[in-house]
């Protein structure tokens, strides 16, 4: 790394240290003079402002590691997109090349500069002229957020159009920033990691790619990263201008609305960036930590930089009524401020909206919940008639969405409902102007199995896409330690869990049906299935009134407690029936176990077609008789055609039960078919709100 | 994922159990739904007199049916 040089500030005398040979602006620690390194005195930039305390992971000095390539943090810029500033830090590497780590509500990402030459150079200027003069014209653009942008041989999609400023900057820097200019920027992304910001502030337009990180890929020293504390922001308390209400801003520096709770008036800061009738249209809600870049339309020379709007300190700003929200009674579903652990993220709401979509004559409404969290980041709470979903913002890039579907990654999801989305009501405070009567529109894609959605959402300026993952009442109660005091759910939520799972039950329906056969296979293995009587008796008698009685020879039972099957055949019987009335008689105990069985056929012609009853065979089944010496008494009746017909009799213990091993799947059965039934009418619940009720044609 | 062991699996389980154990039971104890002991013993000899009409519990055991 390089030895520290001094040199004094122009400004004030003081000695400033410059860390890296390679920076081209430091700025004065004492008096916040920028200095531009010369060969000899740095020349005076003029003052700037000291930077809004945001809660970050870096300062000067900050070491890390990407890509195997050391680094040091040695400056940084902060930048407003009308959505609140954030700061961009310049980090060194050591093989002399700067890298850019921006930090964008709790999200990172590292760019670099990339040469335009070529057919993207001709492209990016072509982006430029086609950047209109009021972004409000964006929609009639093939520049508006959602459009695909060809750079040369990558194709983009168009996520932010928008213009920003850059507002201060401290530290070295390797390029001279143009601080309080406004800029002209298109966020781009592709897939679910690649950015970029085609700058177009400048007459040539430059371009940054980078992509977004985790923060273990930027490998930080711990001993070099800012106290704890630092990055936590204070609240800050104000008076509403319009009831004189005491109002908690809980994230002062980003706070460009506040709704009070009291009179519900919607408040502006007065320290102009977020005044109505700005020139940037109100960013959305959930935005995905576009890329933000403005490093690349830095100009490397030019006027000197002056202070810029709107760099107050956040513990000073005020409010100014901007809007009365005279006709709603706004009501959060969970208090503003109230605070709580929310899957292992400590987070804080600091707003509720009430947002609503028109469909068939009827307005159909869900409230938002803004949370923020400690690392500064943002999600979101979606309530809806009691049904609570997190919304966490994802890259646009990475979402291939169409009217039908949406994929994010390998994972489908169809697509559930979508329209003209308007902003009813909000309370709290926001970190973009959002007013009562905002559009956007959205279009929401669900996985049901998953629990799991996706929402995208655009304006023409802005893409923004989130994924939801469903929320029991019970965990929302938990986290934010509510004693349950949350509406009941009403109906089915669209991303609820269906509590039955058919195909989960046919798949234990089969696995048992299996084992049956399994257990089947040993018990026939097991059973003797032995026959021990086998004889031929008769004949039976010609009339019904007559009996003829049979005592058969003894036979041995040796399993105890095994089952007894009884065959009584008559194979000549045509035309009538045989009748078996037994006892099987334990010859040692006189134990007397009876049955009953019959053999019956019939046969004849009717109307041109033969049709015949019976087989002449009939069969009893026996349960549980105790082993031993056995007799049979066989009491027979019967009638065929006045004839007395011959039988004979078969007894088989120990039979197996073939036909039980299927009967005994059945009840996993009806749990499945019922299981089928009760996810099938949950599903129709489900999608009855949606765009796509089933038994509706599409 | 680790699934979870909810009241609904649970239930789904227990019926699968239960069914494997209730063909487990009907093999092992020769289960099955025909005969009836009769209510009381009878004798080599009254096995052999038993005849058509008569009231012994051969009958009795099977109702009017035989008679």
């Amino acid at each position: 790394m390089s030895v520290a040089q001094h040199m004094r500030c122009t400004h004030c005398g003081a000695d400033v240290e410059v860390a890296s040979a390679l920076s081209l602006v430091v700025t004065c620690g004492h008096c916040n003079t920028l200095l531009l390194r010369t060969d000899v005195e740095p020349e005076d930039l003029g003052r700037v402002a000291l930077p809004v305390q945001l809660a970050t992971r870096f300062q000067r000095g900050t070491e890390g590691t990407y890509n195997g390539v050391p680094f040091t943090v040695r400056g940084r810029l902060q930048l407003d997109h009308g959505a609140g500033p954030w700061n961009e830090w310049a980090a060194e590497r050591a093989d002399g090349e700067w890298l850019w780590i921006a930090e964008a509500q709790g999200e990172l990402y590292v760019f670099g500069e990339a040469p335009l030459t070529g057919e993207a150079a001709d492209a990016a200027r072509g982006a430029a002229a086609r950047f209109p003069r009021d972004l409000e014209a964006l929609h009639e653009s093939d520049l508006r957020a959602g459009a695909q942008l060809r750079l040369g041989t990558q194709t983009w999609l168009v996520c932010e159009v928008g213009r920003g400023t850059v507002l201060t900057c401290d530290g070295e820097l390797p390029v001279r920033p143009p601080v309080g200019t406004q800029t002209r920027y298109v966020d781009l992304g592709r897939g679910e990691r690649s950015v970029a910001t085609l700058d177009l502030t400048r007459a040539e337009p430059e371009l940054l790619t980078g992509k977004r990180v985790t923060v273990d890929e930027l490998g930080l020293d711990p001993a070099t990263q800012p106290e704890a504390a630092a990055t936590r922001i204070e609240a800050i308390r104000v008076r509403c201008p319009e009831c004189d209400g005491e109002l908690v801003i809980h994230d002062p520096a980003h706070a460009l609305r506040v709704a009070c709770e009291h009179c519900h008036a919607i408040l502006a800061p007065e320290d102009g960036r977020g005044a109505a009738g700005a020139e940037t249209p109100p960013p959305r809600r959930r935005k995905g930590g576009g890329v933000q870049g403005l490093m690349a339309g830095a100009p490397k020379a030019g006027p000197a930089a002056g202070a810029p709007k709107g760099s107050a300190a956040a513990g000073q700003r005020l409010f100014a009524l901007l809007e009365a929200q005279a006709k709603v009674q706004p009501r959060s579903p969970i208090a503003l401020g109230t605070q709580g652990t929310l899957r292992g993220e400590s987070v804080t709401v600091i707003g509720a909206m009430q947002r609503r979509v028109r469909a068939g004559g009827t307005w159909y409404p869900w409230r938002e919940l803004l949370l923020r969290r400690d690392d500064g980041g943002y999600w979101w709470l979606v309530e809806s008639a009691g049904h609570w979903a997190l919304a966490r913002p994802i890259a646009p890039a990475a979402i291939e969405a169409t009217a039908a579907e949406a994929r994010l990654g390998q994972v489908t999801f169809r697509h559930f409902t979508g329209g003209k989305a308007e902003v009813h009501w909000v309370l709290g405070e926001f970190y973009w102007r959002v007013g009562s009567g905002d559009m956007s529109t959205v279009a929401d894609y669900v996985d049901p199995k998953r629990a799991r959605g996706v929402s995208v959402e655009r304006t023409p300026t802005e893409l923004a896409c989130t994924s939801l993952e469903h929320l029991a009442g019970s965990e929302v109660s938990a986290a934010f330690d509510l004693n349950g005091a949350l509406p009941e759910p009403v109906g089915v939520g669209m991303l609820q869990p269906n509590p039955s799972r058919p195909r989960e039950a046919w798949n234990v329906a089969l696995a048992t049906l299996c084992a049956l056969i399994m257990l089947r296979v040993v018990f026939g293995a097991m059973h003797a299935n032995e026959v021990v009587y086998d004889q031929d008796l008769g004949p039976a008698p010609a009339t019904t009134d007559a009996e003829t009685i049979d005592l058969t020879e003894p036979f041995e039972l040796r399993q105890a407690r095994a089952n007894v099957r009884i065959e009584l055949t008559s194979p000549g019987i045509a035309q009538g029936w045989l009748g078996l009335t037994g006892a099987l008689v334990d010859e040692r105990t006189g134990v007397v176990t009876t049955f009953a069985t019959e053999a019956q056929r019939y046969s004849g012609v009717s109307g041109g077609e033969s049709w015949s009853e019976g087989r002449g065979k009939g069969t009893t089944l026996v349960g549980s008789v105790p082993s031993g010496l056995y007799r049979m008494r066989l009491a027979v009746q019967g009638y065929d055609s006045g004839l007395g017909r011959n039988y004979h009799v078969r007894v088989t213990s120990q039979v197996p039960r073939t036909l039980w091993a299927f009967l005994m799947s059945l009840p996993v059965a009806l749990f499945a078919l019922v299981a089928t039934i009760r996810w099938a009418r949950f599903e129709a619940l489900r999608w009855r709100d949606s765009d796509h009720p089933w038994g509706e044609s599409e | 994922m680790k699934p979870k062991l909810d009241p609904w699996r649970i239930a789904l389980f227990i019926v699968a159990f239960a069914c494997l154990a209730g063909y487990a039971y009907i093999e092992a104890r020769g289960v099955a739904f025909g005969g009836r002991v009769a209510p009381e013993r009878v004798t080599a000899e009254q096995l052999r007199s038993s005849r058509s009409g008569s009231s012994t519990f051969i009958y009795w055991a099977h109702g009017s049916r035989g008679k």
